[in-house]
Formats: structure tokens, sequence, C-alpha cells
């Protein structure tokens, strides 16, 4: 967690002394509100590493522990299969693609991809 | 439909630990009662396996390089003499605009994906990605994105043709972009979601999924390699995104964010699309070189030269790419040149720095000339020259005299083609032997080496002649001037000495599925933890790990091995 932080936090400074220089080289409204936007996207990911820090115990940061050590820690659940991801993403092309035909479609899309939303979230439960 | 993966060790493996010194990560992956394995069709479409989806990533960016390159064997054709009209004004847009977008959109960064997809579970002793549902989608959306694009073609006003850049007015106008343009729009918002999506995916389990012992400073350099290009998506696709959703409601309803007449700014479009364009070519790049330093070091014997540097150079490039997208702007007066110029010219430093590593990884190493390693050495003389070019074209006065033209063309094609390509030919014959058990032919895989790498730099070292004498791109044919028809002649040539290499390696994976030799967990002596698997791995990656106490653990392992045999 210590070295994605650490690039996390370079990362923000980066783009906020980016970003201050920019603006005073060039006055550029456009650039210097993206390159704004950038450092507070590292900032966001700062605070939410910082807090997730709190409870982490990362086998993967341990620099000299064996496997034996970690023998019965439950690593999380893996889906083998599941259809709706493609069901999803068929209602994300038939939205967008209701867009520009007929809005109707965007409209039956979208329950489609509330309803294989719903069925992916009862799949994890 | 899930299952559990945990840490177990039972009392053989203690025993074999105890002697070995090694350690086991064993995988109870049970089925639910009553569900069986799944084959065929169905299991692909519903499949949220790390190494399936990386799969199909792979083939269907494979596909769409296919179709990328068939269109530009169109374009050669087209401009292989002087007012030739083989395609018509209206057609050949459209090709050049479908060719650019396979090859950026649909073939280099997806199949970066896939082999992300494929390696970094297994490069990190992990049993899938952080979020396998998550994963397919991206997959889904990648391809029906594509699908989308290319339907264009097969509407009334034919397939978007304002080129890959999409320039606001001439992407905003309804007349002579129709309903093709609408869908080249749609179908890159969701490609862009995808890649989103996916960088997510790499970065969650980067930091989280890592085995016992895999510190940050251990992960395998491609791993590092897809962190950088990951965040480089976070902070580049969402604006792309934006854009083109922009587009959209100036084109579907009626906005004016493009249009001058009415308060808008077609500058604003450029900023917002090389905000994510410029990032994008190193999305398309540093991938690639997490590739070539992999190769370079198995083939070379040495551990990799320069660790630190390398990782520390990739997350510098990425940094420093963000703030550069308005070279591509030089021409238009309305943006600061100095600053831009001057960054795109720190960028050459971690670029340099790269160079360093992978020559000083082969500085007096027991190189062995396999395919792999001749296709990652075509990619530092490609990409050097590209990489220079590059530089050349980061001063404002000479891009002014280069832009538009075929110099500047055949610039992006060495950066891309001849660097990106040519690593990727390599992580096909590197990695191909991994995901399906069989090794490709190495004598045909020299001969599409040399032909690649002959017709290649045919081509585009005639396109840089052409391109200094002042052609322009995105022309339809040209004028019979001095020297023009027969430079382009041999470009078309060239194009046709590259498509035979392509052939070539085509022809070496049917055979070479065909013959099905099986090959050996590690056939190449490789270093990180996928070569300490079967080939193909099983479906939870891995039956046992060895301990991690470097960035080589199966290069560890083998001389203990060794040692002790002694």
């Amino acid at each position: 967690m210590k070295t994605s932080l650490r690039l996390f936090l370079s990362s923000c400074i980066f783009s906020t002394v980016i970003g201050t220089v920019y603006w005073f080289a060039s006055n550029d409204l456009t650039g210097t509100i993206l390159l704004g936007l950038m450092a507070c996207g590292f900032a966001f990911l700062i605070g939410y590493t910082r807090l997730a820090e709190r409870h982490a115990n990362l086998v993967g940061d341990r620099e000299a522990i064996s496997m034996r050590d970690t023998a019965g820690e439950r690593l999380g659940i893996f889906t083998t299969r599941s259809p709706w991801p493609i069901v999803l993403a068929l209602s994300v092309c038939a939205s967008l693609f209701g867009l520009i035909t007929t809005p109707a479609i965007s409209v039956i899309a979208g329950a489609v991809f509330f309803y294989a939303l719903w069925q992916l979230v009862k799949e994890s439960a | 439909m899930t299952f559990n993966v945990r840490v177990v060790s039972d009392a053989d493996w203690r025993r074999w630990l105890a002697e070995r010194g090694e350690a086991i990560v064993s995988a109870s992956a049970a089925l639910a009662p009553g569900e069986s394995v799944r084959h065929g069709l169905l299991a692909w479409l519903s499949a949220t396996d790390h190494k399936k989806i990386g799969i199909l990533y792979l083939v269907t960016s494979v596909g769409f390089f296919g179709i990328g390159g068939l269109l530009a064997l169109a374009m050669r054709a087209q401009l292989a003499r002087p007012n030739e009209h083989l395609f018509s004004a209206h057609t050949y847009p459209e090709i050049f605009t479908l060719h650019g977008t396979a090859m950026i959109f649909l073939f280099i960064a997806p199949f970066a994906f896939g082999l992300a997809n494929y390696l970094i579970p297994l490069q990190i002793g992990a049993p899938d990605m952080a979020f396998p549902r998550l994963n397919a989608m991206s997959y889904w959306l990648y391809l029906f994105g594509g699908l989308t694009i290319f339907s264009g073609a097969l509407t009334a006003g034919g397939a978007a043709n304002a080129g890959w850049t999409a320039y606001a007015p001439l992407s905003t106008t309804q007349t002579g972009q129709g309903t093709g343009m609408d869908l080249w729009i749609i179908g890159l918002i969701m490609t862009s979601i995808s890649g989103i999506l996916s960088a997510l995916n790499f970065t969650t389990t980067a930091f989280l999924y890592r085995a016992p012992g895999m510190t940050m400073w251990r992960l395998p350099i491609f791993t590092w390699e897809m962190i950088a290009t990951s965040l480089l998506i976070f902070m580049a696709f969402p604006p792309f995104a934006t854009v083109l959703f922009m587009l959209l409601i100036d084109r579907q309803l009626g906005g004016h964010f493009f249009d001058p007449s009415s308060g808008g700014s077609p500058i604003l479009y450029q900023h917002l699309f090389w905000f994510f364009g410029h990032p994008e070519v190193y999305v398309m790049a540093l991938p690639f070189f997490g590739v070539v330093a992999e190769i370079i070091a198995v083939f070379s014997g040495k551990p990799f030269f320069g660790y630190l540097g390398m990782v520390i150079s990739a997350f510098a490039i990425a940094g420093l790419s963000m703030g550069v997208w308005a070279h591509h702007m030089f021409t238009t007066g309305l943006v600061d040149n100095p600053f831009f110029s001057g960054m795109s010219f720190l960028i050459a430093v971690p670029t340099g720095v790269k160079f360093v590593n992978w020559i000083g990884t082969m500085w007096k190493g027991s190189i062995r000339l396999t395919t792999p390693m001749l296709f990652c050495i075509g990619f530092l003389l490609n990409f050097l020259i590209g990489g220079i070019t590059g530089v050349m074209l980061a001063s404002p006065p000479i891009d002014f005299h280069a832009e538009d033209s075929y110099w500047l063309v055949s610039h992006f094609h060495y950066t891309l083609g001849g660097g990106s390509m040519f690593a990727i030919f390599a992580a096909i014959y590197f990695w191909f032997p991994k995901v399906f058990g069989v090794k490709l032919d190495e004598r045909l895989g020299k001969w599409c080496f040399g032909l690649s790498f002959i017709g290649f730099n045919v081509v585009f070292l005639a396109m840089f002649a052409v391109g200094f004498l002042g052609m322009p791109r995105r022309v339809v044919t040209y004028p019979d001037l001095p020297w023009w028809g027969m430079l382009n002649t041999i470009e078309s040539l060239g194009s046709l000495i590259l498509a035979a290499g392509v052939i070539v390696l085509i022809a070496d994976i049917f055979f070479s599925i065909h013959k099905h030799e099986p090959v050996p967990a590690d056939p190449w002596g490789g270093y990180s933890l996928e070569w300490a698997t079967t080939s193909p791995p099983p479906e939870h990656n891995f039956t046992s790990l060895p301990p991690i106490r470097s960035e080589r653990p199966v290069w560890d392992l083998r001389h203990e091995r060794e040692r002790v045999n002694e």
C-alpha cells in the first residue's frame, strides 16, 4: 500500500505543479482545468488509499513471508462464469444506438441494463 | 456459479516444502452441486476467467488488425501510381478513417489489454483478476464498440470519413458525415468505457492480489508498465468519452459546443481530443516496453539491467505525456508553443533511459537470437527512428513544415508500427506456448521477422522521403511530380512484402496448432511466475508457487534446483 500511496502522491504533486506552470505560461483555461481535474483525481485516490490502508494487511507486501504462513487465508470469491456481463454490454450498446435512431430503444435497453445489473448483484450475494 | 480460492497446505506439500524449501498454493476450485464444466460457445459467451477473456481480447484485436491491414493495402493500391482512381474521393477517406480507427483503438491497445488480462494474474501469482465479471463486460463493450464502428460501412452514407481524429467541424456537419459518423462516435464511447473498466481491474489486481512475497518492487516489468498504462487511461480516457458525447450532442441534439457561429470552439475539440490522443500513444507503447524488457532479459540470460530506472521512467513518461497534448496543435497558432515544445523534448529523457536499460541488459549477455528476440531487436531499431523523428517534430519550426505531410505519417508508423507492432509479434512468439501449449515454428518465425522488417522499412523509409518532398497526407491521389510516383510505387511494393510477413505468421500459427507438439511449462527459461505453471495453465492458475524472493522467482527456483542437483 505504501508504494501505491507514494505513486498517487507523486502523480498528484506533478499534476499540480504542471497545471500551475501551464496556467502562468499560457493563461489557457481549458488545459488548466484538465490538469487541475487530474490533480483532484489523484487527491481522491490518495484519500481512498489512506482509508483502505488502515484495514489492509496484504501478504504481497511482506518480503520474507512463506506460502505456509498464509495457509487457510481466504482470497475471495471468483466467479467462474456469468451470463450478465454480455447482457450488460449489449444493453449499453443498444441504449447508445437508440440515441441516434429511436429513443424508445434507449428506454428499453436502459431497463434491460438495470435488470441485468440487479441479477449480477444477486449473483454475488 | 462461483468458487472459493483459499491457500492451503497439506502434509505432503509440507514435507516437500521442507525438503525443497519451496511453498505451495493449492486452489480448491469446487463447482457448486449440479454444475458441470461447460465447453463450446456458451462457455466463451459467459466466460469470466481472465485467461479466456485474455484470449478473446487477443483474437479479436488480431482480427481487427487483419481488417486494418487489408484497408492499408487498399490505400497502397490507390496510391501506387499518380492520378490513380481505384477509389472515389468519398470512399478513400472512409478507408483511411477505418484503417486508423482499427489500428489505434481496436488493435494495439486492446492487444495490450489481452496480454495484461492473461498475464497479470499469472505474473503476480493471483487466481484471477480482481473483478472477473467487470472484466468480461469490458471485453464485450470493446467487441460491440468495434463492430458498431465498422457497421457504419453498411449504412447508406457509408462509414465515418473524418479521419481517426474526427476534427470538428468536419465531424459535426451532417453533409458528407451520415449515420456512419454517429456509429463511429458511439462505438468509440463503448471502447473508451471498456478501457477505463479494464484499467480499474489491472490496477486493483496488481495492488491487492499479489502472492505472498510478491512485493511491488518484485513485480515483473510488464505488470509495472501496465500499472503506468492504467493510470494514463484513468487520466486520458474520461476526457475522450466526454468529447465524444459532446460531439454526439452537437450532431443529434442541436448542441453548439464546437460551432463557432454560435459561440462554440473547434479548438476546444482539439484540446479535449489531444488531451486523450497523445497519452493514447503511450497507452499503445508502454505495455510493449514491458514486453520487450521481459523478452530481452530472458534471451540475454541476465537479470534486467536497471529495474528501478525502467519502472520510474515508465511513470515519468506517463506523467510528461499528460503535458504535451497541444504539440499536435502548434500550427493553430492558439497554443503556448514553447511550453509544449519543452515538455515534448523532456519525454526523450525517460525514453532514453529505457534504451539504456534494454541495451544494458543485452550487453555482455548470452544472447539467443530466437524469433521473439529478433522482433525485439527490430523494435529497438524501428522505435529509435520513430523516437528521434518525434523529437524533431517537438520543435515547432520543423513541425510547421512537416504538419499534415507523409513525413509525419511515417514518424508515427515507426513509433506504433515499427515499435508496438514488432513488440506484438515478439509477444505472440514468446507467450504462444504458454497460452496455447504449443510452440510456433522458429524457421517460419525468422522468415516472418525478415519479411516484416524489410517490408516495413521499405514502406516507411520511402514514405519519409516522399513526405520530405512535400506530399500531403489524406489525399486520394496526387499529380505526377518528380520522384513522387516512384517512391509511392516502392511503398506499395514494400507493403506487399510486409503483408507476406504477416501471412507467414498466420501460416505458422495454423501449422503449429495442427502439429500440436506439447511444450513444457517453461520452454524458454523464463523468469516470471507465469512460467511456473503448466502450458496452458489450469483454471485456478497455479498448483504450486515457488518462493518469491526477487523479481525473477522462476529463475531463482531453477538455479536452486541446479545447485541442489550438483
